[in-house]
């Protein structure tokens, strides 16, 4: 984000259109170094019975302000592999960089919204979203003033003073988003962030996403379940196989930009999705139920 | 971790009930006495420990004894709750620790600390120590344990996006792994402070001289002043209640609400 930039901030009273020709040209694009490498990249746990590998020899490559969202079916180590590029988790073998810097621990150039928003409850919003400055050691009135602007953007101003435990469940996931973006990370990672909001919440935010994706410039890697959601939001699809996850293909959005809600709906979006959940089958572990069950009415869960 | 406030009705409502609950208290405690016909020296009517008690405190009778005990209770709370949130801490942050101290810990819990009473005064004399001590062992395990429970049951999620927002040690502890743990350590230091005022009046018996354990003493068998006795148990009974209520008050100051 504001990395190349200097003293402007995405809440600019610029419109959006206008930042984008604003800070596009100054986001230099070097074609050598791509924002996020993972090169061999193997993650195995240790468990008493038997090692689980969660990622073997995965090789990925993200250009800078590139929007790649990550798929697979449940155990293709799609959560770890975001761990893994914020240094959360170190792997196993293979390397992983981050602008060209190899990934040792905790990265400061990347940002990561969780699946749950993870607000401290005895803080507000405003001091939830002012948190990694306040680590950084920003002072008060100015790590302050900055969240207040992150809440702007992400459309929370109101809500500055309000306890995590009086906000919806979509409001959360936005302190949460602007949270991630108090460091100005250029690298934002999203581990299935609006998995529990509602579908129709959950088309807005996606569409809120690619606005503030548009204004930011920031790389983005997107881990989620629905297809349609990761063809939306990103350029590129990055589809993983189950246990151990692999990458199994690469799909591209067959999408333009800017996108808007209705593309959401649009025939293309609905028939790379049929062609992209056509191709997932092949990945999963759990065979499909094609044979009748032994008895009527038995459960048919996984285990 | 406070639960919803009082629902609708008036503000006045849970004062009213107060008033009432300790009506019905006086009423009943009346009724009894004249029911059964109660001498005064084996439960003197309200109105008497009332007087009593007002005498005792106008008079110069009780004050010096609720000086001492106030004091055996401040120390005494302080050693025990400090160690008891060192010791706490300590268990929740290391497995060996929680090993090797586990069983002692236990031990101490099973065996009745006021029974220790007399030892301690063997071993220390009648002075201020022994009581001390007797204070300190009693707060000291209910906060230990309510200390290592809150700093385990930290949420892992919250340390990992610490972890991702490159905290410190201090950082950490001094943002999540401290402010998370605080409602069920206060828990513990609540129940710890009322069992202060216990031990220290318990102490008293064995080494009698000064605070208001040892006035129950003095006024029962020396005085022969059972109103007294009574005012005194009254005395304790609202020391533990203001202490309790000191506690309540710091607890919603640095908790508040959380959802």
């Amino acid at each position: 984000m504001a990395t190349t930039t200097d003293t402007t901030t995405p809440t600019d009273t610029t419109t959006p259109t206008e930042r984008t020709t604003a800070v596009a040209p100054a986001r230099v694009r070097e074609p050598g170094t791509p924002a996020v490498r993972l090169d061999g990249v193997r993650v195995a746990f240790a468990s008493r019975r038997e090692a689980l590998v969660a990622l073997d020899g995965l090789s990925l490559e993200v250009a800078a302000g590139e929007v790649v969202a990550i798929i697979g079916p449940n155990g293709s180590g799609k959560s770890t592999l975001l761990r893994v590029v914020d240094g959360l988790l170190a792997p196993t073998t293979g390397s992983v960089e981050v602008e060209g810097r190899p990934v040792a621990g905790p990265d400061p150039a990347v940002g990561f919204v969780f699946q749950e928003p993870r607000l401290l409850a005895w803080r507000t919003t405003l001091d939830n979203v002012a948190y990694p400055l306040e680590l950084r050691g920003l002072g008060r009135r100015e790590r302050r003033a900055r969240a207040l602007e992150l809440l702007r953007l992400v459309g929370l101003a109101r809500a500055a003073e309000l306890r995590p435990h009086e906000l919806s469940g979509g409001m959360r996931q936005r302190a949460a988003i602007a949270r991630a973006l108090a460091l100005e990370p250029s690298v934002l990672l999203l581990d299935e962030p609006f998995s529990a909001l509602d579908a129709l919440t959950r088309d807005r935010f996606n569409v809120e996403l690619l606005r503030l994706w548009e204004r930011t410039r920031t790389t983005i890697l997107l881990v989620t379940h629905s297809i349609p959601e990761a063809l939306f939001v990103a350029d590129r699809v990055v589809v993983l196989t189950s246990s151990p996850g692999r990458v199994a293909g690469v799909v591209e959005s067959p999408l333009g930009r800017p996108r808007t809600l209705a593309d959401l709906a649009s025939p293309e979006l609905a028939l790379a999705a049929a062609e992209l959940r056509a191709g997932l089958l092949a990945t999963t572990d759990d065979p499909p139920a094609d044979e009748p069950l032994a008895r009527p009415g038995a459960s048919v869960g996984p285990e | 971790m406070t639960g919803p406030r009082a629902s609708a009705g008036s503000p006045l409502a849970p004062v009213a009930a107060l008033v009432g609950a300790a009506v019905i208290f006086v009423v009943a405690w009346q009724a009894v006495v004249v029911a059964f016909g109660l001498q005064v020296f084996v439960l003197p009517p309200p109105a008497d420990v009332a007087r009593r008690f007002v005498t005792a405190w106008t008079d110069g009778t009780i004050e010096p004894h609720v000086a001492a005990t106030l004091v055996e209770i401040a120390l005494g709370f302080a050693v025990g709750a400090g160690a008891g949130l060192a010791v706490g801490w300590l268990l929740a942050r290391s497995r060996v620790a929680g090993l090797v101290l586990s069983p002692y810990l236990v031990a101490a819990q099973s065996t009745p600390v006021l029974a220790l009473a007399p030892v301690l005064t063997v071993w220390f004399g009648t002075g201020l120590l022994p009581k001390v001590l007797i204070c300190a062992l009693i707060v000291f395990f209910p906060v230990a344990v309510s200390t290592m429970v809150g700093f385990r049951s930290v949420d892992r999620r919250l340390l990992e996006l610490a972890a991702s927002l490159r905290a410190n040690g201090r950082q950490r502890f001094a943002t999540i792994e401290l402010p998370a743990a605080l409602p069920a350590v206060l828990g513990g230091i609540r129940v710890g402070v009322t069992l202060a005022v216990v031990g220290a009046i318990v102490a008293e018996w064995a080494g009698p001289d000064k605070g208001l354990g040892a006035l129950i003493l003095i006024a029962q068998r020396s005085l022969f002043d059972v109103p007294l006795m009574f005012a005194t148990l009254a005395t304790i009974a609202l020391l533990g209640i203001v202490l309790y209520g000191a506690v309540v008050l710091v607890e919603r100051q640095l908790v508040g609400e959380r959802g």
